[in-house]
């Protein structure tokens, strides 16, 4: 049965790449543009340490470190699950009706049934940035291979989980768009930046913290309490926003979401 | 002529009612930017207090600073987008035929909600701010209105460039793509994260020839202060005129697309 | 054997309305007013195995909410259903296998790639192996004539083209239970009449059964023998679609296009609705004159170059079921 599901999941990823394959001119132009865009954003911390060269404590390896992870975990998530991304669209548009009629995981035809993947340039790119940031630093690439994996996961959670408030509003979409945007540039900040109430919240209601912040303290004072920590937040926050998810699944079945329709 | 812009007045309002009636996504819209406003702050609080380098302004002045300027990018709707859904779905075939422009249609709708959210957000967020940051700028309050008003203006311009993303969808397909690269240059040129003026002198001039330091720099910096590098009547020069030639270069990409469109045939 | 069972289905949404005017905006911002809407008010039927039921009414009527139930889709509000002796909100994947459905504003089909991917696609969520698939995909083109498609991207297909693979890619895990939803919304005539022949012929040969929704009569002439008539969350007729049609729908539009200018019909039980050069429109009365005897007519006074027979609109059904019943 998950030997099935696997195979299942395969076989998408695979119609995937072909559809991708189909629209060459398509995907490489926005492969451009997205590592234009992400060079631009990277060059504009090159100009703020140009200016202040210590910000609570991070230097410009800090903030490629931070960077180089989230930009890994973007395009990751653009590759092997971008329906995540678009699902407040996606149950815009009732494209879940089809997925809710077939025997396999909903969320696993949400995450792979829409084609537009892009990624593998993103995560290449993010490769290249955490390489010069772990020469730089001298992090053991195990960790770093490790704390890729964790970044990834916490990423994608988030955005499921407030992609899935979809469910309950109309038109989300491109403000879910903008949301995971900033997560990313949250999880970017000085850590120092953060205490208080806003320290609370970049560990409960918006957990970027665990995005960069604490792999930041596993990579760099090998504080295994800290990994530890992120090693069971990352399992957390995978399943509370599945069942958000779940959640939000159980309010689209019961129809409200969209009222009458004949 | 006035039966002309009444209609677009028309647009414009039922675009503000729509917007302002989708509560909850207003709601998190707000505390959204507020979050990220407060972050701002206490990324400069600390820089502040860490005095590493002796800024040339304020701290309390910065913090207003990169506050309005965060603030000003969540004003504007994202225009972008739905004229690319209209190219994608193919509805602007349909809009094209209407007596009124569509670019102009899509304009007038989109500072509707431009204008919806400008209430809440000079309202509620102002309020937060002078809270959070604890008092107004040195420059007072003619500093503070100054910057608003400006940004107002300033988000016009915005939209614009918005409408000329999704204008291109109608050649590349994929608006989005570049309507990310001019938001990017709008934050780094624009002045988003830090004024401009610290940045190196190469990268100010750049800065200074594009459309982009009008947009954010030159409105919010009135509340940097004594210092503030630009005076009333520059800010009014640079931003009606990027004003005018912004819209200008809407009208004429439009035109262009469009005929593209007519000879593809859709 | 029965495949589907329903009783006393209900489904209440909840809608809702915002006020007019800038204080209405205002009001609806601080203090939304939620409405209930019945879309079901209880409706009960049982389906054999291979019938072919249609389900027809006019917009709004809870085709589309029924359909959507017994696919598992959506929750009832109350009331019990089983399909294949599954409870389709309960057992949904259990359920899944046993049926296929095709909405016709939806697309199961990777639109940029060619139909056979997704078939496989299909094969691989539905747990089809190899060897069956093959077998399966091979009579399924062959009876819906889709081997020049089958490596045609979909983009590229026609709407009527596209429509037949999408019931092929509903066929894939050879389902007991079919549910179209509008399969022929948007289709040309000739789309039309080749969809509804070729859904009759493989229910009839996989001996599946059929459930449709459509609100064109001539779905449910074509493709079924029982007909269930709902309109505001009611049933108002269950029964077969030929004592249907002598009792309640006793009309045609017959559209002539001619050689001549103009011809004149004036027979009993016949109306003109329109004329123009070249063409006329009449309403054939059933009751009172055979739409045969209407057409040799016309061929006696023009050679013809046309000629189309069409149902009235649904709604005029209803309103004649209606004003039958209120006699």
């Amino acid at each position: 049965m998950v030997g099935n599901t696997l195979r299942y999941a395969v076989d998408m990823l695979k119609a995937n790449m072909k559809a991708a394959a189909t629209l060459r001119g398509a995907y490489i132009t926005r492969s451009i543009f997205n590592i234009t865009n992400h060079s631009i954003y990277l060059s504009l911390w090159v100009l703020i340490f140009d200016a202040i060269p210590s910000i609570g404590g991070w230097r410009v390896e800090h903030i490629l470190l931070a960077y180089g992870l989230g930009i890994f975990a973007w395009g990751f998530l653009s590759f092997a699950a971008f329906g995540i991304r678009t699902l407040p669209r996606q149950i815009d548009d009732g494209e879940l009706d089809t997925y809710l009629t077939q025997p396999k995981p909903v969320l696993l035809n949400v995450a792979l049934g829409t084609t537009q993947t892009v990624g593998p340039p993103e995560m290449i790119f993010g490769g290249v940035v955490l390489t010069i940031a772990g020469v730089m630093t001298g992090v053991s690439i195990l960790m770093l291979l490790l704390m890729t994996v964790c970044t990834t996961v916490v990423f994608t959670s988030l955005v499921l989980a407030y992609g899935s408030l979809g469910f309950w509003l109309k038109g989300f979409h491109g403000n879910a768009e903008e949301i995971y945007f900033n997560f990313f540039i949250i999880a970017t900040r000085p850590e120092a930046v953060f205490h208080g109430w806003m320290l609370v919240m970049i560990f409960t209601f918006m957990p970027v913290a665990f995005m960069a912040h604490v792999p930041l303290h596993v990579l760099l004072d090998n504080n295994m309490n800290a990994l530890l920590l992120l090693l069971s937040a990352t399992t957390l926050i995978a399943l509370i926003s599945y069942k958000i998810f779940k959640l939000g699944l159980s309010r689209y079945e019961s129809g409200n979401r969209f009222g009458v329709r004949g | 002529m006035l039966d002309g812009f009444r209609k677009y007045y028309i647009f414009a309002r039922t675009a503000f009612r729509d917007h302002t009636s989708h509560r909850m996504k207003l709601s998190i819209r707000v505390v959204l930017c507020l979050f990220f406003m407060f972050v701002f702050v206490e990324f400069w609080r600390l820089i502040g207090r860490e005095e590493i380098v002796t800024l040339p302004y304020a701290i309390i002045d910065i913090c207003w600073y990169a506050s309005l300027t965060q603030m000003f990018l969540f004003m504007s709707p994202r225009m972008f987008m739905t004229i690319e859904n209209d190219v994608r779905s193919g509805d602007i075939a349909y809009a094209l035929i209407r007596p009124m422009p569509y670019i102009w249609m899509r304009l007038s709708e989109a500072i509707g909600a431009m204008t919806g959210n400008t209430v809440i957000y000079y309202t509620v967020g102002i309020a937060a701010l002078y809270l959070y940051i604890g008092g107004l700028p040195t420059s007072g309050l003619s500093g503070l209105l100054s910057a608003m008003f400006f940004l107002y203006l300033a988000s016009i311009t915005h939209i614009f460039y918005q409408l000329m993303c999704g204008v291109t969808a109608l050649w590349l397909q994929d608006g989005e793509s570049i309507y990310r690269i001019y938001q990017k240059t709008l934050i780094v040129l624009g002045g988003l994260y830090m004024p401009i003026t610290l940045y190196p002198d190469w990268v100010q001039t750049l800065a200074y020839a594009t459309p982009v330091s009008s947009m954010m720099f030159a409105p919010a910096q009135f509340v940097l202060g004594a210092s503030s590098p630009l005076s009333f009547m520059t800010v009014t020069l640079i931003t009606t005129f990027w004003l005018g030639l912004s819209g200008l270069a809407t009208l004429l990409l439009f035109r262009i697309c469009t005929r593209r469109l007519e000879i593809n045939g859709g | 054997m029965q495949a589907i069972s329903v009783s006393d289905l209900k489904k209440t949404f909840k809608v809702k309305k915002q006020g007019a005017g800038f204080s209405g905006t205002l009001s609806s911002f601080f203090k939304p007013d939620w409405q209930d809407f019945e879309a079901l008010r209880g409706i009960s039927f049982d389906i054999q195995r291979g019938e072919r039921v249609a389900f027809i009414g006019p917009n709004g009527a809870g085709k589309s909410t029924t359909i959507k139930i017994l696919s598992g889709i959506l929750q009832p509000t109350s009331g019990e259903v089983s399909i294949g002796g599954h409870v389709p909100w309960k057992e949904r994947e259990k359920l899944a296998y046993d049926i296929g459905t095709v909405f016709g504003q939806r697309s199961q089909l990777w639109y940029h790639l060619p139909a056979r991917d997704s078939f496989s696609l299909l094969a691989s969520a539905y747990d089809v192996d190899e060897a069956t698939f093959q077998k399966r995909i091979k009579r399924l083109t062959e009876s819906f004539d889709i081997g020049e498609l089958l490596d045609k991207p979909v983009r590229q297909m026609s709407l009527g083209q596209r429509m037949r693979c999408e019931i092929v890619a509903s066929f894939i895990h050879n389902p007991r239970i079919l549910f179209l939803d509008e399969p022929t919304v948007g289709l040309d005539v000739a789309a039309k009449s080749m969809i509804r022949n070729l859904v009759y012929e493989s229910s009839v040969q996989e001996e599946t059964t059929v459930l449709l929704t459509s609100h064109d009569t001539g779905d449910m002439e074509r493709v079924c023998d029982r007909v269930i008539l709902i309109d505001e969350g009611q049933i108002i007729i269950d029964g077969p679609v030929s004592e249907l049609r002598s009792r309640y729908i006793s009309k045609k539009i017959v559209s002539f296009a001619t050689k001549e200018e103009t011809i004149a019909l004036d027979i009993t039980g016949v109306k003109t609705l329109e004329t123009a050069a070249h063409k006329i429109v009449v309403e054939v009365n059933t009751d009172a004159q055979h739409v045969e005897h209407v057409i040799q007519k016309a061929m006696e006074q023009s050679s013809l170059r046309d000629i189309s027979v069409e149902d009235p609109p649904m709604e005029e059904v209803i309103q004649s079921i209606y004003n039958k019943k209120s006699v």
